[in-house]
């Protein structure tokens, strides 16, 4: 069997988001809707992180829709609107969706968006950008990653892992011992989240070590108070 | 499973083109354009596949063509100066316009009365500068300099001038090389995204990756050893490692013997070289001397084969130091401990990091600017370098010094010359920096891009100048904050946009990169090359202007003499699809490995007798600039802030990018949560910093990245993006000496800039800017 997968070396995300712009504009995604996001595991924000400096950490978290083996949306749809390809992606038929919102509680891993408004895209855009064998996004629809099946079926990466600057994604059959994916699968503390949800989730992680291991060295440059008032008007 | 049907889909094409930004990447873009309309943006292949790759600043740029703030017509002012309100007009009204008011003031008032300059922010290509040199028979002011260059500075007085922005570092791929790389004040990881895979494809191989940075950068978080010195002291810590490295003999001699100015003898009294005939100073400078160890005389260089390295001694009753001594006597004073109180590091760090680097192998410096927008960044470019010098760590494989943030430091070659022009052709320069702070003849400016925002500190002061000028023409993509003040302002194309089939070519990523059309000019937009053309035709300069842009391209390609161009060919060029791989070595670029330095002695030269003077000739710990804590201003503005590079824009390039501004919607005030708590700041709260200078408003994050005392608001939003304010009212425009002596022009301090913060009203900016 088939069974296309993703595993992401956390060690080597930088948090710029180039997967989940370059998903948006291959999917012709409107304004609101990720299909990928990069989560900062960390600080309350984007981009910060926990502690006190100097001791402090974060790193970033990719996270898209995880092509579960045994994927919780599916059951659930009363129109059979999501399917499983042969190949292990799960797909959205967009014509058969009612929007009844059913699957967004049900993905434990919050993959699913309903597209409550007709999609806003940018001036001159209008007309939808990306990849002309992606369908136009609509109102009142869920929607999601679909690992860039098109692009898959072109025999091309999805288009995140085109993207990616620094080479954090690889792609493929997870099946097929060769292959890259399989290899890297098998890294040692690969991980997936939501082990405990029973989905099987397709998607991997390697562990974001280098934050935990680096050396450190400086320390706070001491008490900046605010000034006093010092009868100064 | 069934293909979806594609018989609704319109025809489309690929365009292949190189991004032209100012982050440096130079990414190889496949654009897909369809109905006219470019509407993807993915990575193609490069000749070299090292360099196959692009970020998420590239991936806007559909709609950074398309940006609701991209100008489409030329337009003239209606309202006063600032208000924002134009007309459109035609070119030819637009051009005359232009014309007669130039032709107007250089007969009043001479040609320097007009005065160019651009901006990155605008078309990248350079543009304009042969108008600017012919125009009024030469001698128009030219404005140049600006920021990021006072690294350059350094390095050029080291190892001799590559010019504004010559790089000096290895190839990128070379870091694979390196036991060991410390990158200084270099954050790729936010600024120059495709950078970044190289980096980490060294440490992942071995190569032990140091980073200096006073921040929790995105690079640091994926660094080895995170060493965090007080923002403003690495001038003082490289000291320090200096003074490890000389004191524990943790140097290369041959090398310094061989390649450097160690062995030159330098007089004590005047802090000059040591010539012959120095005792009568009547003649003419030779090269430097150096003490024959064998006859224990002063003697040529080449008439001895036993230098001495080490020494003081007297010639003809003239007290003299070898370079070396002097240099080893001016870091006696950065012991580890001293260094410690500079930079708030461990003496013991300082120890271990110096002999990490000297013991690890082969080792790289990278530097970024980070550590170029301080007042004295020249000199602590010399001390990064002084410290690749006296351990030999230059010109192998792997070992090297540089900076890394810009460009890929690949094989370079040379294209051939652009269409001549007339040996009366110049400019005159005046300093970025000294514009509006001294009188300056300039009445009229011609700007290219959004100039005022984004390279000028201390804005208030900038915009009074503006005020001042009789006539302002500005030429750009968007409406910006220059463009607000301008009396015409012109339409030009993107690098994306042309009716020519060859925009440029470059040499970049060891391969020759053609820009050719991928789009049509958006509105009425034209490319920089017909607008100089068409200028230049009006103003009777018409015949040093090609027709077209590709003649141009065709003649620089097919009149290249480089023989990495050998057999290459224009035309070649375009039936490869725009790209190939030019005829250079297929290891890494090794800056110095085969050529010497290009020096006046040849050699890498840490001592600058110029500077002597002004006591700057060894780099020295100058501790007057605003970003420290002994600063004057620093119990009135505790805070030092700088202006971090955003991952989402290239300087204020994709400031209107509506994805990016999906994740990253508006100016932050990142401080440590220490900070803000003590001002009764809290998350989400907006902010306003301020010091003698300006303020600027914008929303609080707290963020435990940044050491107390340090505050952030990433560089390149626009003046309408702010609630109140502008970060550049805030920056510094102090004036370095020795960078003025050397190079006739400083670099802006943006990060001297110290300010205090205070919670801010929620309001919004009248309509004056």
């Amino acid at each position: 069997m088939t069974r296309l997968a993703m595993v992401l070396d956390l060690d080597r995300c930088i948090g710029c988001w180039a997967c989940a712009v370059a998903c948006k504009q291959e999917n012709s995604i409107g304004e609101g809707l990720w299909w990928q996001k990069v989560d900062t595991v960390g600080g309350e924000t984007i981009d910060t992180s926990v502690g006190v400096f100097p001791d402090v950490r974060k790193y970033y978290q990719p996270r898209n829709c995880f092509h579960c083996a045994d994927a919780p949306c599916i059951p659930v749809c009363p129109t059979n609107a999501i399917v499983k390809r042969d190949d292990g992606i799960v797909e959205i038929k967009q014509e058969l969706c009612v929007g009844c919102g059913k699957c967004e509680p049900a993905c434990p891993f919050d993959a699913i968006e309903m597209n409550v408004v007709a999609p806003l895209l940018p001036p001159g855009l209008e007309k939808g950008h990306g990849a002309a064998e992606v369908q136009p996004r609509v109102a009142g629809v869920v929607e999601k990653c679909s690992f860039c099946s098109h692009r898959v079926d072109a025999g091309q990466d999805p288009a995140c892992v085109a993207a990616c600057p620094t080479q954090v994604i690889t792609f493929g059959d997870v099946d097929n011992p060769e292959s890259r994916v399989a290899a890297a699968r098998r890294s040692p503390g690969a991980f997936r989240l939501g082990e405990d949800t029973g989905a099987d989730p397709s998607v991997w992680f390697l562990p974001a070590t280098q934050g935990e291991l680096q050396r450190r060295s400086g320390k706070p440059s001491g008490s900046t108070a605010p000034r006093k008032p010092k009868g100064l008007s | 499973r069934m293909a979806k049907s594609n018989s609704s889909v319109s025809p489309e094409q690929v365009v292949n083109t190189v991004c032209a930004h100012n982050c440096g990447g130079r990414s190889r873009l496949a654009c897909t354009v369809r109905d006219g309309v470019l509407v993807r943006v993915e990575p193609a292949p490069a000749p070299d596949d090292a360099y196959t790759g692009l970020c998420v600043r590239c991936l806007t740029l559909p709609q950074w063509v398309y940006s609701k703030e991209r100008i489409k017509t030329p337009m003239r002012r209606v309202g006063p100066r600032g208000s924002g309100q134009f007309v459109p007009i035609s070119w030819d009204e637009a051009l005359d316009e232009i014309v007669d008011r130039f032709n107007a003031l250089i007969d009043a008032h001479g040609s320097s009365s007009i005065a160019f300059v651009r901006s990155t922010s605008a078309s990248p290509i350079a543009s304009y500068t042969r108008l600017a040199s012919l125009l009024g028979g030469g001698g128009t002011s030219n404005f140049y300099g600006g920021v990021d260059m006072a690294v350059h500075m350094g390095l050029n007085s080291t190892f001799g001038d590559k010019g504004m922005y010559g790089q000096h570092s290895n190839e990128w791929t070379d870091r694979l090389n390196s036991k060991l790389t410390i990158v200084w004040g270099h954050n790729p990881a936010e600024t120059a995204m495709t950078a970044m895979r190289h980096l980490l494809n060294a440490r992942d191989a071995g190569c032990q990756v140091v980073v200096i940075d006073p921040r929790y950068s995105a690079t640091a978080m994926h660094a080895n050893w995170w060493i965090a010195p007080r923002p403003g002291s690495d001038l003082a810590l490289a000291l320090g490692l200096l003074h490890v490295l000389i004191v524990e003999g943790l140097i290369d001699r041959p090398f310094l013997f061989d390649h450097s100015c160690a062995p030159f003898l330098v007089r004590t009294d005047s802090g000059k070289y040591f010539r012959s005939g120095d005792a009568s100073t009547s003649e003419k400078p030779s090269a430097p001397q150096v003490w024959d160890l064998h006859s224990g005389r002063a003697v040529e260089l080449n008439s001895t084969a036993a230098p001495a390295l080490e020494g003081r001694f007297e010639v003809n009753g003239v007290s003299v130091a070898t370079a070396f001594t002097l240099l080893t006597d001016s870091v006696a004073k950065y012991t580890p401990s001293h260094v410690a109180e500079l930079t708030g590091l461990d003496a013991s760090d300082i120890v271990d990091l110096a002999r990490t680097y000297a013991k690890a192998g082969p080792a790289q410096i990278g530097l970024g600017y980070g550590v170029d927008r301080y007042k004295h960044s020249e000199l602590f470019a010399r001390a990064a370098a002084a410290i690749a010098i006296v351990t030999g760590n230059i010109g192998k494989p792997g070992a090297g010094v540089g900076v890394q943030s810009h460009y890929h430091g690949s094989h370079p070659a040379r294209l051939g010359p652009g269409p001549a022009l007339p040996k009366w052709a110049s400019t005159k320069p005046v300093p970025m920096i000294e514009v509006g702070r001294r009188d300056l003849p300039v009445r009229a400016v011609f700007c290219q891009g959004d100039w005022i925002n984004q390279r000028m500190g201390d804005m208030n002061t900038s915009l009074a100048y503006l005020k001042t000028l009789e006539f302002v023409v500005t030429v750009d993509h968007f409406f910006q904050t220059t463009t607000q003040w301008s009396d015409i302002v012109l339409p030009a194309c993107t690098f994306l946009e042309d009716n020519s089939a060859a925009r440029d070519a470059l040499v970049f990523g060891n391969s020759i990169y053609l820009r050719p059309k991928v789009i049509d000019p958006v509105g009425e937009a034209r490319t920089d090359f017909e607008i100089e053309r068409d200028l230049a035709r009006r103003f009777g300069l018409g015949e040093w202007f090609r027709e077209s842009s590709e003649d141009v391209v065709r003649g620089q390609i097919d009149g290249a003499r480089d023989p990495a161009f050998d057999n290459i060919t224009y035309d070649q060029v375009v039936q490869a699809g725009g790209a190939i791989r030019l005829n250079v070595p297929t290891t890494p670029h090794v800056q110095y490995g085969n050529d010497g330095f290009t020096t006046k002695s040849g050699r890498a030269e840490f001592y600058i007798e110029e500077l002597a003077e002004l006591g700057e000739a060894l780099p020295a710990f100058v501790a007057d600039h605003e970003a420290l804590l002994t600063h004057a201003l620093a119990e009135r503005y505790p805070m030092l802030l700088v202006q971090t590079h955003a991952r989402q824009r290239a300087h204020s390039t994709f400031f209107n990018t509506a994805w990016t501004l999906e994740i990253w919607p508006e100016p932050i005030l990142e401080m440590n949560p220490d900070d803000a708590r003590q001002r009764g700041l809290a998350n989400g709260e907006m902010a306003e910093a301020y010091n003698d200078r300006g303020h600027v408003v914008a929303r609080v994050v707290c963020n435990p990245d940044f050491p107390p005392g340090m505050c952030n608001i990433t560089e390149g939003w626009k003046q309408q993006q702010y609630a109140d304010g502008n970060v550049q009212e805030l920056t510094n425009s102090e004036i370095n000496a020795g960078q003025t002596l050397i190079w006739g022009h400083a670099n802006i301090p943006f990060f001297d800039t110290r300010v205090e913060i205070r919670p801010a009203a929620l309001k919004r900016q009248g309509a004056e800017a």
